[in-house]
């Protein structure tokens, strides 16, 4: 029912609004919340009667808001399941023209079965961790709900888009009400940890924006099809520069050992819904951005990369689960733990096989969910008890069992448990790297059973520090801190009808991605092979493409600067990219061949050729 | 269809129960859960009955049924099933499961009755009997291991289930831990399936191994022993079931007893097609479970635990079963299965009527002469005892006997066989020893209580000792049964090659006997301490009494160093990475403030400067030249 309706009313005319409408509502939401605000300064006092009221309403209008988000995402799941071409056609807006015409820019959204369900783990999660601030959250209510929902617009952003530019925008934008949201409502050290984590990201994107500059002009458009089919067609050494300066911004951001020190102090310090954000999706940019632009704009970069980054998402694997066994905090073994599960993405993304990669993609959703719900969890436990010390805390299964039953099974499903979600992508990611040691479809060998076997050691680490986590927290003698903080005395034992809301629906999700995820893994699969008989293709052409590189240097000059005009030129199979002309300058003519061996590449290329003949 | 319809029933009913006592348990049916998890379990029971009433003659053919229920997720190439398999393998296991799981739940009526967390115990045992019927049904290696994970973590939630004592919780995880080290050889193995033959469903696997690499095969074999060696508690991996006492004594008696502990020899017995093959894998089974036979005996006649005692003695008794298997007898082995689950299921029930009457008291030392006060108990814990020693005639001595025989005559092991085979015979010796001291400190003997129960001994409701009669008859009697039940489902048929010696008859059990006969001697009712207080104080007594200082070792080894490594982790994040990221950031700052103090616009300093730079910028020239 659902399902047919979604599809009525969600042609593709109608799907490119709706995608706008993602971005759009929460941006509405600002503005409300923003106007609501105007004349309540004096509201945020603390205690009294008036303090709720000026919490109430930008809660409600924030909460509303997500609410219609989610909703709309519902719509969006659906048509996409029924037919994903529906949505996976690029809608433009705000066309943008730089440098005289000579760079184009627009802001078109599109979504396919990779998108779709990080734009719902987005959807889901963002009412969660609101609700899950109702109570922690009682100063600035206004200027907290606003960045909330900016931060939703952001993130929903990167997820939509197919500009380079664009895309880069809301990456980065994430950063700004991120900061504010640690710096401001954050634990004791949350200067600190917001200073950390902003020099951190900001390091690398600097890098990275580099790199989308050097895309942008080279391909003269930021259209994410143009990027990529310049991109591809670059010589390796280039484009493992280019991989190198997006490594800088995504690294950091997922974050790849060695650059995750920002991340434990940033997921303790920040308020509880900042570290379910953080954690649940902002986290995803990185690996996101690390599948979408790394692996598809430079497939040739990213074999020969393969193996470093399997390294390095193996010692993350490693050095997270360890990290996270000797932490007193619980907030912070939950941080180390994100590291090494993000280890398992990356080793799925980067063994290049359709196994791994659809278990990667899926280790995005799951980790969301359930480190996400872990958060909240404790967020609960923290509003009650003012502490994150493991030591402080003990049998909390005999005072708030209904929280606890949450916290174990979010436990459980975080170290894998057979039957929950963390173990079907754990599972792919690892039958992926197992097999990427022999060539298979096209593809070569990449990382192989040495990685899969060490990588696997951190499913019995996880087991190790989650249960050590269990065990402190909910098991043994009750143990419970005294609290004199009058909010937190009204909250009762267990779990309240808000948190309910809160626990429930993430429960079910936990279980239902655990015994049926084959609607993912099967939407999933199109995308993923598009990606690698990308990145096969780039295997075939690569021994030719180092032949005609030779006999071409005496041709160079002449069609080095030689201009393109590529009228109402289609590319890809969804429609046009832009119906105005397109300049190119292309340097290198044989190298901006797709790589695809796709039909319609044959004529396209010789229409290039065709222009370039002097 | 209808068979379909009935071996989906046989988890179905059990997981109903779950669920229903889950949400309804709580507030609405409190005291009252066992009902529902009665009526699960035994529909399972009925199901499970029915089953193999109706399959018998086909299944003895190597008749199957087999099915998918719906597929589990895919990627690219790999699909993920569920699917069963009932096969006579299937079938005996089913049997034994759901059996002895009617027994323990209606005992743990009695036994749990007034504990606050009443409801949860049931949907944890009816939880564990829908993974375990899960495990045993699977039709491919994922959906085992995922019944294997489940049970595992239905284990880690029942030994933990008194949370509150700190050894409890403790001692759950420490299961789960463990169980996880074996699970990654487990995982890895699976994944080497994969690798190998392209499909994990049993039969494709099967069918595609005597093409395989020897290699592959070795590699895939020794992988899920692993998985195997954690399950069922066999050295390395036995450290964890001993603490597992830590659980309610039925959750001993079900799970660490009788039928999760066997998941292991169910897992190699249902991969023998690839252990067959795999080149000198058998005679590693066939020595792990012969050194932890003996190794797990010696621990039981020394300790003075009553559970632990029985914890190492099934550690010890699944020992013989991974000689069975190694000895390529898997018919034996799980033949020892199905009777073991009985006796020994029955010997910690009775251990648990024994722990209700003695307020908790296990120390066999701090009680004696229960058989005045527990008679029921004393005699169907007399019939276990018997079984277990491999008395002739009771259940235990045929099962074992055919491992033995198996074991003295595989014509895998070769010239190994014997030597493992008179390891297991020392064994029994042992294990027949061991027993009957357990039986006479805690039976025989004068009139002695604990200072605990203040006099007053708690008897057993009918709900349990009605139970423990009931089971004193398979432990008697299940030898017979259990063989006509292997000959007609065909198991029987992999052991049958190896005709019995006469001898070995003989010798096991005048060895069983005598050894029993010395126990009685030495703690029966005409004790003498003497000899006994002597041993106690020897070197070797205290190493074994400390079960060879095993979990110190892991502890120091393991434990310890992962730990510091982890704070290593951590301290190189702050101290390090940390310090290196500021240098950056304050490079500028720093190099900004240095130069800052060159140009503060000091006229002397401009001119100490400069005379400076002109003195070093000559002696540069000076030095040049």
């Amino acid at each position: 029912m659902d399902a047919t309706l979604a599809t009525t009313w969600m042609t593709s005319a109608t799907a490119g609004w709706a995608m706008l409408a993602l971005i759009g509502l929460p941006l509405l939401g600002v503005a409300l919340i923003a106007l609501a605000s105007i004349g309540r300064e004096r509201s945020d006092l603390p205690g009294g009667e008036d303090a709720a009221s000026g919490r109430r309403v930008p809660f409600a209008i924030a909460l509303a808001t997500s609410l219609v988000v989610l909703l709309l995402t519902a719509a969006l799941v659906a048509a996409h399941l029924c037919d994903p071409k529906t949505l996976s056609g690029s809608h433009e807006f705000a066309v943008c023209w730089f440098v005289g015409g000579g760079l184009y820019s627009s802001l078109s959204l599109s979504v396919d079965g990779i998108s779709v369900w990080l734009i719902a783990l987005t959807a889901v999660l963002m009412p969660l961790a609101l609700m899950g601030s109702w109570h922690s959250i009682r100063r600035q209510c206004g200027v907290y709900y606003g960045l909330m929902m900016l931060l939703h617009a952001a993130m929903l952003g990167v997820f939509l888009v197919r500009d380079l530019l664009w895309f880069y925008i809301f990456f980065e934008f994430t950063l700004i009400p991120l900061f504010f949201l640690i710096s401001l409502w954050g634990g004791s050290q949350r200067r600190r940890a917001a200073y950390k984590f902003f020099v951190y990201t900001l390091a690398g994107s600097m890098l990275t924006l580099a790199g989308v500059l050097y895309l942008g002009v080279k391909a003269g458009s930021f259209d994410f099809r143009l990027v990529r089919l310049t991109a591809s067609s670059l010589p390796l050494r280039e484009q493992v520069i280019l991989f190198l300066a997006f490594f800088a911004g995504f690294a950091i951001k997922v974050p790849l050992f060695p650059f995750h020190t920002w991340l434990p102090l940033a997921h303790t310090e920040a308020p509880t819904a900042g570290s379910v954000i953080l954690a649940g999706v902002l986290l995803k940019l990185g690996t996101y951005g690390f599948l979408r632009i790394g692996i598809d704009f430079m497939p040739a970069a990213a074999l020969a990369v393969a193996p470093w980054m399997g390294g390095l998402a193996v010692a993350g694997i490693l050095y997270g689960a360890l990290g996270a066994w000797v932490q007193s905090d619980v907030k912070k073994l939950v941080a180390y733990s994100s590291i090494s599960h993000l280890g398992f993405c990356m080793l799925g993304l980067f063994a290049l096989r359709p196994e791994a990669l659809t278990g990667g993609i899926l280790v995005m959703v799951n980790h969301g969910l359930s480190t996400g719900a872990l958060f909240l969890v404790i967020g609960m436990i923290y509003e009650r008890y003012h502490t994150r010390q493991m030591s402080e805390l003990g049998g909390l299964a005999r005072r708030m069992p209904v929280i606890s039953f949450f916290l174990v099974l979010f436990a459980l499903s975080s170290l894998g448990m057979p039957g929950l979600n963390g173990f079907v992508s754990e599972f792919l990611v690892l039958l992926g790297t197992f097999v990427s040691g022999r060539p298979a479809g096209g593809l070569p060998a990449t990382l192989g059973i040495g990685f899969a076997a060490v990588a696997a050691l951190g499913v019995i680490l996880s087991a190790v520090y989650l249960l050590h986590m269990v065990r402190q927290v909910v098991f043994g003698q009750l143990k419970e801190p005294e609290v004199h903080d009058e909010p937190s005395a009204r909250l009762p034992a267990d779990a309240t009808g808000r948190e309910w809301a809160i626990m429930l629906p993430l429960g079910v999700l936990v279980v239902l991605l655990g015994v049926w995820p084959m609607p993912i893994t099967q939407s999933i699969r199109g995308p993923v092979d598009e990606i690698l008989s990308n990145v096969a293709a780039t295997q075939k052409t690569q021994p030719a493409e180092r032949a005609a590189a030779g006999a071409q240097k005496a041709g160079d000059e002449e069609i080095s600067n030689c201009e393109l005009k590529i009228e109402n030129c289609r590319l890809g199979e969804d429609g046009p990219v832009a119906s105005a002309n397109l300049r190119f300058e292309i340097f290198n003519c044989q190298f901006s061949i797709p790589p695809r061996p796709a039909v319609a590449a044959t004529p396209r290329a010789s229409r290039i050729r065709e222009d370039c003949a002097p | 269809m209808s068979d379909s319809l009935i071996i989906l029933a046989i988890p179905g009913c059990a997981l109903a129960a779950a669920m229903l006592i889950a949400l309804l348990g709580p507030r609405l049916l409190r005291g009252q859960s066992h009902w529902v998890a009665i009526a699960g379990v035994a529909g399972a029971v009925a199901a499970a009955a029915h089953l193999l009433y109706d399959a018998v003659p086909g299944l003895g053919e190597g008749g199957r049924i087999a099915g998918t229920l719906y597929r589990w997720f895919s990627g690219d190439g790999f699909t993920a099933r569920i699917g069963y398999l009932y096969d006579h393998l299937a079938a005996i296991m089913l049997v034994t499961v759901t059996g002895v799981s009617l027994c323990v739940v209606l005992y743990s009526r009695g036994y749990m009755k007034g504990h606050r967390g009443y409801p949860r115990f049931f949907t944890y045992i009816c939880l564990f009997v829908f993974s375990m019927c899960t495990l045993v049904l699977a039709d491919n290696f994922l959906l085992l291991y995922l019944g294997w994970e489940a049970v595992g973590l239905c284990s880690y939630l029942l030994i933990g289930f008194y949370y509150e004592r700190p050894t409890a919780s403790a001692a759950a995880r420490k299961a789960f831990v463990v169980n996880r080290v074996g699970d990654f050889g487990f995982g890895l193995g699976v994944l080497m399936i994969w690798l190998t033959f392209g499909t994990l469903d049993y039969g494709q696997v099967f069918a595609q191994v005597p093409g395989a690499s020897a290699g592959a095969l070795t590699a895939i074999a020794l992988l899920l022993l692993c998985g195997a060696v954690g399950k069922s508690a066999q050295l390395p991996l036995h450290v964890w079931l001993p603490d597992a006492m830590e659980g309610p004594s039925p959750v001993s008696a079900l799970i660490h007893a009788a039928t999760m502990v066997t998941a292991g020899v169910y897992m190699v017995a249902r991969s023998m097609p690839i252990f067959a093959h795999a080149p000198g894998v058998l005679a590693v089974v066939a020595i792990i479970g012969a050194a932890t036979a003996l190794f797990a005996a010696t621990i039981a006649l020394v300790n003075n635990d009553l559970k632990r005692v029985l914890a190492y003695s099934t550690i010890s008794q699944l020992g013989y079963m991974f000689l069975g298997l190694g000895a390529g007898a898997a018919g034996a082995a799980v033949f020892h299965l199905f009777t073991h689950a009985f006796f020994k299921a029955l010997l910690f029930l009775g251990a648990g009527v024994v722990m209700h009457a003695m307020a908790d008291v296990l120390d066999i030392r701090r009680m004696s002469g229960l058989a005045r006060r527990l008679p029921i108990t004393a005699v169907a814990f007399f019939a276990a005892c018997l079984a277990l020693s491999g008395i002739p005639g009771t259940a235990g001595f045929f099962s074992k006997d055919q491992i033995l025989a198996a074991a003295f005559t595989s014509p895998g092991l070769g010239r190994l066989g014997p030597a493992l085979g008179w390891v297991g015979l020392v064994t029994a010796g042992l294990t027949a020893f061991y027993t009957f001291r357990l039986f006479m400190r805690v039976f025989a003997g004068p009139d002695v209580l604990p200072e605990e129960t203040h006099g007053h001994v708690h008897k057993p409701s009918p709900w349990m000792w009605l139970v423990l009669v009931a089971l004193a008859i398979p432990s008697i009697g299940a030898g017979y049964v259990g063989g006509w039940l292997l000959h007609t489902l065909g198991l029987a048929g992999l052991a049958e090659a190896h005709a019995e010696p006469h001898w070995l008859l003989w010798t096991s059990g005048v060895v069983a006997v005598g050894s029993a006969f010395l126990a009685v001697l030495l703690y029966g009712p005409a004790r003498d301490w003497t000899l006994a207080t002597r041993v106690d104080q020897t070197a070797f007594y205290d190493f074994v009494s400390n079960k060879y200082f095993i979990d110190e070792l892991y502890d120091a080894v393991f434990v310890r160093p992962a730990r510091a490594l982890g704070r290593l982790c951590t301290m190189i994040d702050d101290r390090v990475i940390d310090n290196l990221l500021l240098g950056v950031t304050w490079a500028p700052r720093g190099i900004g403030r240095g130069l800052r103090a060159v140009q503060r616009g000091s006229l002397g300093a401009y001119a100490m400067i400069f005379a400076f730079g002109a003195v070093l910028l000559m002696a540069v020239l000076w030095l040049l030249t």
